[in-house]
C-alpha cells in the first residue's frame, strides 16, 4: 500500500490511526485490480472481502427470474464496497458485484476485519456511523422508488451523483432508477437539475 | 427462454456448494445404493463427470474459434425446439420428467465394494475441476459472438448446440442429477428407518 493509498483509506475511516495500527493496516489490506465488466463477487459464492475503492465504479445487482439485472447500488472512488451480508454471515451471496470501469480496490479479509474491531475500539464509532448511513441511504432509496415520479427520481439522483458515475453506460443508471433507458435518455435531454 | 451468464453462474455456484456437502459424506454412505437398480451418490457424480467429459473439449474448442465482441454480452437466448429440449433436462416442479435410458458410455462403472477414499476424492475432484472449467467458459463467452458457431451434442450431428445452449444443457443436466442425489439421500434414510424398525 502506497502512502497515498494509506491516506485515502484513513480519510475514509475519518479518524487518525494510532501508531501500531499503521503497520498492521498495511499488512491486512490486499490490493487487487479488476478489468471493466469483471465480476468481483459472484452470486452463489461467499464474499471473501470488505473492499475500499481506490479507483473505479462498481455495481451491486441481483438477477431477476427473467435473467435481468436489478441494480441495488453503486460504489466508486473513496467508498467502501462489497456484498456485506454475505461477507459478515459467510453465506453464499445473493448479489453480484461487477466492475463498471477498470477498478483498483483494497481488500480486507474477514479475520482482519474482525481483528480491526477487536483490537482497536476506535473502529466501533466508525462502524456505527457507517452502518447508520447505509440504513438511512436504503430507507431514502426505498421512499424514492415507492413514491417519486420518474422525473423526481432522476433529479434527486443527478443532484447527488458524482461525475465518475455518469461515465458508465446509461442503461445501468436507468436500471438503478427503475426506468427504461429511453426514459432516462429523454429526461437527461429535457430536465435540468 | 431468456437467461443470462450471471444467472447461470449463480446456479453453478449453488451446485458446487451442494456438491461440497456430499463430498464430506463418508464413503460408506456414498457407495450405498437405495435399490439394486438405482445409482449410489458416488455413481451419480461419476455419471456427471462422464457426461461433461463429452462436452468439455468441444465447448473449449468452439470458444476458441468464435469471433470476439468489443462489449460483453450477458444475455443468453435458449429458444426454439432446442430450447424446449434443453429445458426438459431440468427438473420441473421438483420432479425429474422425461426420464430416459442412459447411454452405455455415460454409465458409471465402479466396483463399489472395493472403492477407496482416494478414488472418492478423485471423483469429486474431477467434478469440481469440471465446474471450474464450465465457469471459465461462461465468463469467457461474455466477450464472444456465440451465434457464430455450433458443436455436436451427445447424440451427434443430428443435434447441434451453440455454446450458450451447450452450457445451459449441461447445467440443466447437473440440476436434474442434483435432485436425484437429494432423492437418493431420502431413499437411503427410509431404508435405514425400515431396518431399525
Amino acid at each position: 500500500m502506497t502512502n497515498e493509498e494509506y491516506d485515502q483509506l484513513q480519510k475514509a475511516f475519518q479518524f487518525e490511526f494510532p501508531d501500531p495500527l499503521k503497520e498492521e493496516f498495511a499488512k491486512w489490506w490486499i490490493k487487487k485490480s479488476f478489468k471493466k465488466s469483471e465480476l468481483i463477487t459472484e452470486g452463489g459464492q461467499v464474499e471473501r472481502y470488505f473492499y475500499f475503492v481506490l479507483e473505479g465504479v462498481q455495481a451491486l445487482y441481483l438477477i431477476s427470474d427473467k435473467g435481468e439485472r436489478v441494480i441495488l447500488g453503486f460504489s466508486f472512488t473513496g467508498n467502501f464496497s462489497g456484498v456485506f451480508d454475505s461477507f459478515l454471515k459467510q453465506k453464499p451471496a445473493a448479489f453480484f458485484l461487477e466492475a463498471m470501469s477498470p477498478s483498483s480496490m483494497l481488500c480486507l479479509p474477514l479475520r482482519a476485519y474482525q481483528s480491526m474491531f477487536e483490537k482497536y475500539p476506535e473502529f466501533d464509532r466508525w462502524g456505527r456511523i457507517f452502518f447508520q448511513n447505509i440504513l438511512i441511504g436504503r430507507v431514502s432509496r426505498e421512499v424514492e422508488l415507492l413514491t417519486f415520479s420518474a422525473e423526481e427520481r432522476y433529479t434527486s439522483f443527478m443532484r447527488r451523483c458524482p461525475e465518475e458515475l455518469l461515465k458508465i453506460p446509461q442503461k445501468y443508471l436507468a436500471a438503478y432508477l427503475n426506468m427504461t433507458p429511453e426514459t432516462f435518455s429523454r429526461l437527461r435531454a429535457t430536465v435540468k437539475y | 427462454m431468456k437467461t443470462s451468464v450471471q444467472q447461470q453462474i449463480q446456479r453453478l455456484n449453488q451446485y458446487v456448494q451442494e456438491m461440497k456437502t456430499y463430498s464430506n459424506k463418508d464413503l460408506i454412505e456414498l457407495i450405498e445404493r437405495p435399490a439394486p437398480n438405482n445409482w449410489s451418490l458416488i455413481e451419480i457424480v461419476g455419471h456427471l463427470n462422464l457426461a461433461y467429459e463429452l462436452y468439455r473439449d468441444r465447448m473449449a474448442t468452439l470458444l476458441e474459434v468464435l469471433p470476439s465482441l468489443t462489449e460483453p454480452k450477458d444475455e443468453m437466448n435458449i429458444n426454439g425446439i432446442k430450447g424446449f429440449l434443453i429445458r426438459q433436462q431440468a427438473p420441473q416442479n421438483g420432479q425429474r420428467k422425461w426420464k430416459m435410458k442412459t447411454f452405455t458410455n455415460f454409465q458409471p462403472v465402479f466396483d463399489l465394494k472395493k472403492m477407496t477414499n482416494a478414488e472418492k476424492e478423485q471423483i469429486f475432484s474431477t467434478f469440481f475441476n469440471d465446474m471450474h472449467h464450465l465457469k471459465q467458459l461462461l465468463l469467457n463467452s461474455r466477450t464472444k459472438d456465440c451465434s457464430r458457431g455450433k458443436l455436436h451434442s451427445a447424440i451427434g450431428s443430428a443435434l447441434k448446440f451453440t455454446l450458450p445452449q451447450a452450457i445451459v444443457f449441461n447445467l440443466n443436466h447437473i440440476e436434474r442429477h442434483m435432485l436425484q442425489m437429494k432423492e437418493t439421500v431420502q431413499a437411503l434414510n427410509h431404508k435405514i428407518e425400515r431396518i431399525s424398525d
